[in-house]
């Protein structure tokens, strides 16, 4: 999980805007209406079952000094109760602090044509801030319209104005054709079936615009020049419903989308933000004095002064964003930082470079774009960035490295290994460098069980599950938030066995800057029928800790492709320790599994007297037609129903001899005929005829009178063809009256 | 040994083979043959080569074609899901069976080869694995090798693998064969040691202890040694409870220790299980000695002469019993003529016992014919009264021919002689030693419950 360090977006909302907010009002004066009437509305044929939106009319204008406005309409028939139900409050997100925001109107007509409009009561502004530690100046519209019903039209307009312009000489928008809305339990979103669509951009004539088109977006817009200035207009019509699903692929992948921009050069925004930070990348006193306190070693080495200050700063900065009247793009001083003992990215990011430099370490901030916000495609400039790190470039000391701070209490260096393959720009003032972020390591976790025997016959297994990447980062993160995590922990671990007396679990490390977390359990299991346990080992055990193996979609539900971006290496390490007089065995194992979407391997080995099952689950980011899904969704079916690994404790009879004769040993001592007597049967029993004639005539010649020694005497010779030594030891035995 | 049942749980029946007996011999004929389906493509995954090579081993082992081909295409599959898979037990057993049937199957058998291949099978599995030296056991038995090469073979089989109760088991029976009692005693020991709850090792054990009681006739320890016999073949009865074998000798060594309601409990057990001879014979054993012997005439009536030489015997009994409870001169003159087709060196007892009770009518002996030797000649004459009481008692070399010799004295001292009434023999003769059971001892029993002269005696 990422710490939040953005302005708090709906990661599809984005695609309306990203930028724009304004000030609530309903405008005083009727604004200029961009759509049908509703009454002529009512005419269009119905093409959904459920909803359908009939416009989506954006109209923008930039103007000359790079103030814009932007008014939006849009009109949804309701056709069933779901949807009315999704469409009963509608909620327009934005930033007071850059943007004003009018509600031009908003209205309903019904099947029978009855018109009503939004009731000032049922319409609020509020501010939305950003959670817990978040202070920004997020606000949303949001109201409810009168007689949502099956058959009813809703319809609202509304315009934005820009207030303050983050970045002066930039201009960016995206649309898309959809109005998306969240589900009414706030678990999803829709983008319904549109039948007219309409962007209108008018720009001076002298502004260039890049811009690029996406999953079947036009591309090339209807241009017009007149009144000294450009007018764009694209269009489209019956576009399909997009409906909400689990490990959807980027949403311009498949929803057709319009980036557009006055840049395509990120030095811009290098420079930008350069001119944000620069002046407080200082060592200034109180800097000086953080780096004073850090606990060094005499020489220390680059990777030394990075750890003290990542703990300098997760011991002594809390994570908070306040950004109340600033915007929300430039950092405090470091000073100030210090003084408070919190900040938020940029605060963070600031102080640690501060730092650094101050022991003598190149490092930068760099900006990063985190999945809530998206993958941006970067052909054109926009400011997708939603959060800040550190960046040290890689020295004769070391390789490059990255850092952040802002996770509570996260394993250094701190970075999600979500960010893999995030657009990524290293502020440096000099252009800047607009990269993706590297892999930062596997996302794997090792699942070791060991069990063992208890005295009673029931059975012990201990279990330890290393984590790395975003799996230790997920679980420390659960672990150290949750109220009731021993609960849900254990609820967590008792998918491992289903059969279990009592379970014991902790989470080892959580708060440790520098050891990865693991899970510590202990099961134990009552005895069986069979005194004599078999232990099984399944890959599909640490798949349903991992992964999604229990609640994949169905195929037949599936309308998107399959997208599962992270890759993720599962390993099982199953030890069964052997008892004494006892030798695991392996007496059921399965084949490997080889396909383009996961790979499953074994291992085997019996060693000291245990056997080891070792168990390599990998899979690949994942992109999948829906033929291919399929496929991939069997395949999991078959790993859940397939059979399991079968370790058998069984009887190592030699050994059990041999324990045997000790024990006789122990009890008569080893230097007398009875021990010597048995000491020749179970060399006997052994097979080791040859071995067995010394104690056998030890046995004798020490008790010449002991009819059994005779006997023993005779069989040892018997099986060491000593024919006739042996009859005669068997008469001596018969005489002796010695009856086996 | 529970490891065994329960690895013989996950196993097919093809493991009949793998407990060192022969491969199951097939109900019907099976031709069936190599197809293209039974080829897997190179790659496939093991457990698919192990399911191909254990059809393909069954399919051999059931047919009594020579399927040389079908058996080399199981052992490559199974090496295939072993190279895959070399710790599962499972796959091992079978691969490593279908190895050594395929070496066994070649003119000359490599033992050291398939020895190599038992080596690494993974100890718990080659207690269920064919032993390689068995397998030169089998084949030389087969080729009909002398006993003492066939014990070598086995002997070797119990080194390579002593954990197998089977190779022990074998041992026993082939050291039973070659009449080494004590030895065999302790190879069904061993046997018996690590299966205990199979029924055969304890008979085999008690068979051994049996024939030693008989070869120590009417010496101190033989009680003990039946007694043995009797608790081993009562053990082998209660856990083999379908066994109708182990209850009729185990009712037969309860006779031979004189617990007769035992012997007649464990012979109703035999009979109702199978109406073999063997059951019917100590069935019929059982009544004659608690004096049944109108039901015991019964149940002789089922036992043919053809099957076992003493059913003329115990006919020759039923006759005397006949006439003793109703004389007719007719009845008298079949049993003469009953007794005149007895082979009489066979039946010489007869003419022993019988001789002193009739008066006139008995054949004569052909001395020339019968080859008596010198025990047999004396106990005649004095049974006819040409030997004196002191030189025949005095001439008993044997403890089993003094017991003889007494019983004759008092056949006819103490039912023959003119001033017998045959009182004093009813007591002390009634219930003989019958450790022996020999012909002495039944007649002693039939002659105590019946009058001991004729008329005309």
């Amino acid at each position: 999980m990422l710490p939040r360090c953005t302005l708090p977006l709906s990661h599809l909302l984005l695609l309306v805007s990203t930028l724009l907010v304004s000030a609530l009002s309903i405008a005083d004066t009727p604004a200029e209406r961009l759509a049908p009437t509703l009454d002529e509305q009512l005419k269009i044929k119905v093409r959904s079952d459920d909803a359908e939106t009939l416009y989506s009319i954006t109209k923008g204008e930039l103007k000359a000094d790079g103030q814009w406005q932007r008014s939006v309409y849009i009109s949804i028939r309701v056709n069933d109760v779901a949807s009315a139900r999704d469409y009963g409050r509608i909620a327009i997100p934005y930033n007071h602090y850059y943007s004003d925001l009018t509600l031009d109107f908003a209205n309903t007509i019904t099947a029978a044509g009855k018109k009503t409009s939004l009731a000032d009561d049922a319409m609020q502004q509020r501010v939305t801030g950003g959670g817990q530690d978040f202070y920004s100046d997020s606000s949303e519209l949001v109201f409810s319209l009168p007689d949502i019903s099956p058959g009813s039209i809703l319809e609202f307009q509304y315009t934005r104005s820009s207030k303050i312009l983050p970045m002066a000489s930039l201009y960016a928008d995206r649309s898309t054709p959809y109005w998306f809305q969240s589900s009414v339990g706030g678990d999803g979103w829709r983008a319904d079936y549109v039948h007219h669509y309409e962007y209108a951009l008018t720009v001076p004539a002298d502004t260039e615009l890049a811009m690029e088109a996406f999953a079947g977006f036009p591309d090339s817009p209807k241009v017009t020049s007149r009144d000294n200035a450009k007018h764009y207009t694209w269009s489209m019509e019956h576009i399909p419903q997009v409906k909400s699903e689990g490990w959807m692929p980027l949403a311009r992948t498949f929803i057709p989308t319009l980036h557009y921009s006055t840049l395509t050069d990120w030095s811009a925004v290098d420079a930008w933000t350069w001119g944000n930070v620069a002046d407080k990348l200082a060592d200034s006193d109180a800097v000086k004095k953080a780096v004073r306190s850090l606990e060094l070693p005499a020489k220390p080495t680059r990777d030394d002064k990075l750890r003290a200050v990542y703990g300098y700063l997760q011991n002594n900065v809390r994570y908070v964003f306040a950004h109340l009247g600033r915007g929300g793009y430039e950092p405090h001083f470091p000073d100030e930082v210090l003084d408070v003992s919190y900040g938020d990215c940029k605060d963070q990011t600031v102080l640690a470079v501060a730092m650094l430099r101050a022991l003598g370490v190149e490092a930068y901030p760099a900006l990063i774009e985190t999945p809530r916000a998206g993958n941006s495609d970067t052909r054109t400039v926009s400011l997708i960035f939603d959060h800040m790190i550190v960046h040290a470039p890689a020295e004769r000391e070391g390789q490059i490295a990255w850092l952040d701070t802002t996770g509570d209490r996260s394993l250094f260096p701190g970075m999600s290994n979500y960010l893999a393959g995030q657009n990524t720009l290293i502020v440096n003032g000099r252009g800047g460098e607009l990269t993706r972020m590297p892999e930062l390591g596997a996302n794997a976790a090792t699942l070791n069980i060991d069990y063992h025997t208890r005295e009673d016959g029931g059975s012990i297994a201990e279990v330890r599950i290393d984590m790395q990447g975003s799996v230790e980062q997920n679980v420390r993160n659960w672990w150290i938030h949750s109220t009731d995590r021993d609960n849900a922990l254990q609820q967590y671990l008792s998918t491992l066995f289903n059969n279990y007396e009592s379970l014991t679990a902790d989470v080892v490390n959580s708060e440790n800057l520098w050891q990865p977390a693991y899970l510590n359990a202990r099961f134990e299991f009552a005895p069986d029928e069979d005194p004599i346990p078999t232990y099984g080992a399944s890959i599909t055990q640490i798949m349903r800790l991992f992964t999604s193996i229990g609640n994949l979609p169905l195929p037949e539900t599936r309308k998107s492709r399959f997208y599962d971006i992270y890759p993720l290496e599962l390993d099982m390490q199953v030890r069964v320790h052997g008892q004494e007089g006892y030798l695991p065995a392996l007496i059921h194992s399965l084949d490997p599994h080889e396909s383009p979407y996961l790979s499953i391997r074994y291992n085997t080995e019996a060693k000291d007297g245990d056997f080891l099952i070792q168990a390599h689950y990998r899979k690949p980011a994942l992109d999948l037609s829906l033929e291919q899904y399929r496929s991939y969704y069997e395949l999991i079916q078959t790993l859940n129903n397939e059979n399991v690994w079968l370790v058998k404790l069984l009887d190592d009879q030699a050994q059990q001899l041999d324990q045997k004769l000790a024990l006789t040993g122990h009890k008569i001592g080893t230097q007398n005929a009875e021990y010597f007597i048995a000491q020749a049967r179970t060399l006997i029993e052994k097979g080791q005829f040859s071995e067995a004639l010394e104690p056998a005539r030890k046995a004798v010649s020490m008790q010449e009178g002991s009819g059994e020694a005779w006997y023993v005497l005779g069989m040892v010779q018997g099986f060491n063809a000593l024919v006739e030594e042996s009859t005669r030891s068997f008469e001596v035995a018969e005489q002796l009256g010695y009856i086996p | 040994m529970p490891h065994s049942r329960l690895l013989t749980l996950a196993l097919s029946t093809v493991l009949l083979s793998a407990c060192n007996t022969t491969p199951t011999q097939p109900n019907s004929s099976t031709t069936v043959r190599v197809s293209p389906s039974d080829i897997l493509p190179e790659g496939s995954p093991a457990s698919l080569y192990y399911a191909k090579g254990n059809e393909l081993y069954e399919r051999w082992a059931a047919s009594d074609e020579d399927l040389g081909f079908t058996l080399m295409l199981a052992s490559m599959q199974l090496s295939n899901a072993v190279a895959q898979q070399p710790d599962n037990v499972l796959y091992q057993l079978t691969d490593y069976n279908a190895y050594a049937s395929l070496m066994s199957s070649q003119d000359e058998y490599d033992e050291g080869a398939v020895l190599e291949r038992f080596n690494t099978l993974h100890p718990i599995v080659q207690t269920e694995a064919i032993t390689p030296a068995f397998i030169s056991f089998s084949r030389a038995r087969y080729a009909e090798a002398p006993l003492s090469e066939l014990i070598e073979h086995m002997l070797r089989a119990t080194e390579q693998n002593p954990f197998n109760p089977q190779n022990w088991y074998f041992l026993a029976e082939l050291y039973g064969e070659a009449e080494m009692r004590w030895l065999a005693i302790g190879a069904a020991d061993v046997a018996h040691t690590l299966l205990p709850d199979h029924g055969a090792y304890s008979y085999e054990k008690g068979w051994n202890f049996y024939e030693l009681a008989l070869d120590n006739a009417c010496r101190s320890q033989q009680r003990a040694l039946l007694t043995r016999a009797s608790s081993l073949f009562a053990e082998a009865a209660l856990k083999d409870q379908q066994n109708g074998y182990f209850f009729a000798h185990s009712s037969d060594t309860y006779l031979r220790l004189g617990l007769v309601p035992l012997a007649a409990a464990q012979a109703q057990r035999a009979v109702a299980l199978e109406r073999s001879p063997t059951a019917l014979s100590t069935q019929f054993g059982a009544l004659f000695y608690q004096s049944r012997f109108d039901e015991a005439w019964v149940v002789l009536k089922q036992l043919s002469p053809q099957e076992d030489s003493s059913v003329l015997h115990y006919q020759l009994m039923e006759s005397w019993h006949a006439l003793s409870q109703n004389y007719s001169v007719a009845a008298h003159q079949q049993l003469l003529s009953d007794m005149a087709a007895v082979d009489q060196h066979e039946g010489i007892h007869f003419y022993r016992v019988l001789q002193p009770l009739f008066a006139r009518g008995l054949p004569a002996l052909d001395q020339k014919s019968v080859e008596l030797d010198q025990e047999d000649w004396e106990i005649t004459e004095y049974l006819a009264g040409r030997e004196k009481r002191q030189d025949f008692i005095e001439l008993a070399s044997s403890g089993c021919e003094k017991e003889r010799r007494q019983f004759y004295l008092a056949v006819r001292e103490e039912l023959v002689s003119p001033a017998a009434d045959g009182q004093h023999f009813r007591e002390h003769h009634n219930k003989p030693n019958q450790e022996r059971l020999l012909w002495e001892a039944y007649w002693s029993h039939l002659l105590s419950h019946t009058s001991g002269k004729l008329p005309g005696a």
